[in-house]
């Protein structure tokens, strides 16, 4: 898959280790997106990836002292890019 | 000489770090005794300032000022009797929004605060930046004091402090602002208050006024004497309650976070970037795809070290005191007492010292087990368990979650089936709740460590391991097999999970945990496996034919061994085939602690008549005795640290072409592991194969009666029964299988 | 305008599942700790209890404190009283809604 070439925009479950990025859409269905609502992964937050493997758990750091494990399915449905550097 | 002394309070919740501050203001000058008719601890210190006579006293840590409970009464009553000059509230500065509730009380009873921000090297560590400015600002100007308590930073800073503050006659602290409907009542209390000369004298008008609207049952108490004040609170409160559609005391409660969440937006500064913490480099390590679930195995294999041969040296030395001194003192009363030989004699040493002996001498063998498994519970890495886990799980289509519930029920299995909760759906509890049955839970371990002991000597920890793993792989294969026939049209939940930071265990946590977890096994002993082991011995002293007479029948002649007897066939192919084996699985089912119990009763009973011979021959003297408790214990301790050494040879010793030596303080060589009464005869009725076959039974077969209960009360009726009919019927097979396989692949011998 | 403390207790009372506290927290951006506090507010009140604290069935742990094997899993509450939480609402989108792995 080609898609860390187009910078806009992929699913979170491909971002690496060590990234930051922010979240710009979540797909699939009202209920995934309220789920993920209730876990406060809302459009424009910016998570850090702190353990990422191909199709396996993703740990997320959401603020300073949470980190949250989401599993390979809900990751595919959350759309981010690279949140800027800040300077 | 000096002028009359300042009284200081220290306020703060639990953990912050108020006793070491106390400390490095006070040192030795310290009383310590207990609040006067409560059996709370008081604490009491003295420091001189210029000349000047200060008294520290260290409030109860509380979250609050409420009334309910006795710190929290103590502290508002020192605050509003002995009115001192200055609160120092130390607030946790990592925790400073929960931790300013407690201030905003200090602030409503009038008195002026010196605010201690305390940890403030933690919160700097974690990215929270602190403006200590903004805060004295939000708080009318109360001086606000970064401070260490370990280190000692930040306490000469706080001395002056003490000291500008009692210089100062006219204390304005900050006032909270209540919504206009509460400050209208409070206006109107207020006056009504002032009018009763007792009351101000004692209390702040404002301040009673607030309490008398929320309602509290201490001051409600207090103010009996003047009923038309309490009707006037309760009218108040009534009408607020019809004007905002809220409860009085919800909305003064209300205000006070409200007036914290400005004091904080305008003072605390949170991170913007997510920062590295070190808990998330040891994830890189301890969750990663590859080492994950082989660092989750290693660390159950470690556990299991520990469990079973750290234990033993101490277990040995229960099983000597309860089998040596503890038998032959009841034999030498009841001689005493002329019972001699009589049925009272042969209740309380074959029926209660042996079985509930029997099942107690684990006490150990748990107690370390449960200490390893709050190790790593309170390290953070049970969570990561789960986690690591979550890939095998989907593999066969379950959720990841389902592994602590899993986890839980190495512990005991009927909290396990109750954790089921924590999935959120339906038929994936209905699944997990199935296989949790099948994680060895703690009663089951004595039964490995026996069999272990017996059969394999010092591998009997290979045993025990490979009897977790076993339950494991059989919990995953069925919910694999359930997940394709029964759940087959239930898809998976998503899986998401909170990760609680890693930390270094806290001691003082983990050692409460697993006292508590083992006086649970010896509660245990004493009601239900006593009650049990009355039972067995009373049918195993009751002849089943009518030849034989009571208290003087062979086992297998009584009527528990003519029952079991019945049964023994069932168990034939898979090597068990004894009247023994069968009679101990049947009770069993009460609780699994109690197949040991039983096999004591059954095997050490029968080989009584040679033990007491020898005994009544030579009884060692009471000093003897004694000594033989005190020495042993002493070695027990020596061989008890030899083995917590030995894991780390024992651990590296599994990677091919290493072998370290292991300790061996003693000089005894690792032969000397005495085998008990019970191991020697266990070799007589079973063979090594048989004896695996029977541990495996043991680990699959139908949960004791209070899983049972706990699984219907949480499923149903028909759900348990199909899970007994299938936990008997896996168990068999397993052990028919290792039985048979074995016996095909020449290892019957 | 509802306080923020009845919105956390309503919170409760409109959820079909237990929640978690962190879960909550970073949900209504209140501190884990503040949010702590704000439910035990509610505990005392008697308006919501802890869930799972298990073992009503089982006889072999008298511990004051519920059940010793189970502190170590997330807190759940639950509202006590007249509004109890309507069951689950069914997936609106069939099978196309959950995750594979």
């Amino acid at each position: 898959m080609m898609i860390h070439e187009t910078p806009q925009c992929f699913p979170i479950s491909l971002a690496a280790r060590g990234e930051t990025v922010s979240l710009i859409e979540i797909r699939g269905c009202e209920k995934v997106r309220q789920r993920l609502g209730e876990l406060g992964l809302n459009v424009g937050l910016t998570v850090r990836v702190v353990q990422s493997d191909f199709n396996g758990p993703l740990i997320l750091a959401v603020r300073n002292d949470t980190r949250l494990a989401i599993g390979q399915g809900m990751a595919q449905k959350i759309m981010v890019k690279y949140a800027p550097v800040e300077a | 000489m000096a002028a009359q002394s300042i009284k200081i309070a220290l306020a703060g919740n639990p953990n912050v770090g108020k006793s070491t501050l106390f400390n490095a203001l006070t040192g030795s000058h310290q009383h310590v005794g207990n609040w006067p008719g409560k059996t709370v601890e008081k604490k009491e210190g003295r420091l001189h300032l210029d000349g000047q006579d200060v008294i520290v006293v260290d409030l109860p840590g509380t979250y609050s000022l409420t009334a309910y409970s006795i710190e929290e009464i103590i502290s508002r009553d020192f605050i509003i009797n002995e009115r001192p000059g200055a609160v120092i509230a130390v607030v946790d500065a990592a925790n400073l929004e929960r931790n300013l509730y407690l201030v905003t009380q200090v602030l409503e009873l009038e008195t002026p605060v010196i605010l201690a921000l305390n940890m403030s090297d933690i919160a700097r560590n974690r990215g929270l930046s602190i403006d200590p400015q903004k805060l004295s600002r939000g708080l009318n100007g109360a001086p606000v004091i970064e401070t260490v308590g370990s280190s000692g930073i930040g306490v000469d800073a706080l001395k002056t402090a003490i000291r500008q503050t009692a210089a100062v006659a006219d204390q304005r602290p900050a006032r909270i602002v209540y919504s206009e409907a509460l400050e209208n009542e409070i206006a109107q209390l207020e006056p009504a208050i002032r009018a009763v000369p007792a009351l101000v004298q004692q209390y702040r008008p404002r301040w009673l006024a607030i309490k008398l609207l929320e309602a509290d049952e201490d001051i409600l108490k207090r103010l009996e004497a003047h009923p038309t004040l309490i009707a006037a609170g309760h009218a108040g409160s009534e009408r607020i309650e019809a004007a905002t559609g809220e409860d009085a005391e919800t909305l003064i409660t209300d205000a006070r976070y409200n007036f914290i969440g400005g004091l904080v937006s305008e003072a605390l500064v949170r991170p913007r970037e997510i920062l590295e913490t070190t808990s998330d480099k040891l994830d890189h390590v301890l969750t990663h795809r590859l080492y994950g679930v082989p660092i989750f195995l290693l660390l159950m294999w470690v556990v299991f070290q520990i469990t079973a041969n750290v234990s033993a040296p101490l277990l040995n030395w229960v099983d000597g005191v309860i089998a040596g001194p503890l038998t032959h003192w009841t034999i030498g009363l009841l001689s005493a007492l002329g019972l001699s030989g009589s049925w009272i004699e042969a209740l309380l040493v074959d029926g209660i010292i042996t079985g509930v002996g029997g099942v107690l001498v684990f006490a150990p063998v748990l107690m370390s087990l449960y200490l390893a498994i709050g190790l790593l519970e309170d390290s953070g890495y049970m969570a990561r368990a789960a986690f690591v886990m979550d890939r095998v799980m989907r593999a066969i289509g379950l959720h990841g979650k389902s592994f602590l519930p899993m986890l839980v029920g190495f512990g005991c299995t009927v909290p396990a089936v109750y954790a089921t909760r924590t999935l959120e759906n339906e038929s994936d509890r209905k699944l997990t709740g199935f296989l949790v049955t099948f994680m060895s839970c703690g009663a089951r371990l004595p039964v490995y460590v026996v069999m272990g002991a017996a059969f394999f000597g010092a591998q009997g920890g290979n045993l025990i391991f490979a009897m977790y793993l076993l339950g494991i792989a059989v919990a995953l294969t069925t919910g694999w097999a359930l997940k394709k026939t029964v759940y087959r049209n239930k898809p998976p939940q998503p899986f998401v999970m909170e990760l609680p930071p890693y930390r270094a265990p806290r001691l003082q946590t983990v050692w409460r945990q697993t006292w508590e977890r083992t006086s649970s096994f010896i509660r245990k002993a004493g009601t239900i496996i006593l009650a049990t082991s009355i039972v067995i011995w009373l049918l195993m002293a009751l002849p089943a034919t009518s030849e034989g007479r009571f208290n003087d029948v062979a086992p297998g002649d009584s009527v528990f061994g003519t029952v079991s007897q019945i049964t023994a066939p069932i168990f034939a192919p898979a090597g068990f085939g004894n009247w023994q084996a069968s009679g101990s699985l049947i009770t069993g089912f009460i609780a699994k602690e109690v197949v040991v119990g039983t096999m004591s009763q059954i095997f050490v009973g029968e080989e009584e008549a040679l033990a007491v011979e020898d005994l009544a021959a030579a009884p060692p003297t009471f000093i003897e005795d004694v000594t033989f408790i005190g020495t042993s214990l002493l070695e027990a301790a020596v061989l008890t640290v030899q083995e917590i050494v030995n894991i780390v040879p024992r651990t590296v010793n599994i990677i091919p072409g290493i072998n370290l030596a292991e300790a061996d303080f003693l000089g005894a060589g690792g032969e000397v592991e005495d085998t008990g009464a019970l191991e020697s005869a266990l070799t007589q009725v079973f063979s090594p194969l048989a004896a695996v076959a029977f541990t495996v039974f043991v680990l699959l077969y139908t949960p004791c009666m209070v899983t049972v209960a706990a699984l219907r009360h949480e499923f149903g009726t028909r759900y348990t029964l199909y899970q007994i009919a299938y936990t008997f019927a896996i168990a068999w097979l397993g052990a028919v299988i290792v039985y048979q396989g074995g016996l095909l692949l020449g290892w019957g011998v | 305008m509802a306080s923020q403390l009845s919105s956390v207790l309503d919170r409760f009372v409109n959820q079909s599942a237990p929640v978690s506290i962190s879960q909550m927290a970073r949900e209504m951006q209140i501190e884990p700790g503040v949010l702590h506090s704000m439910i035990d507010y509610w505990v005392r009140k008697g308006r919501l209890r802890e869930v799972n604290s298990g073992g009503e069935a089982c006889t072999s742990c008298g511990g004051k404190s519920g059940c010793p094997f189970i502190v170590n899993l997330p807190r759940y509450y639950e509202v006590v009283g007249e509004n109890t939480p309507a069951a689950a609402p069914p997936c609106a989108c069939g099978g196309s809604c959950h995750t594979s792995g």
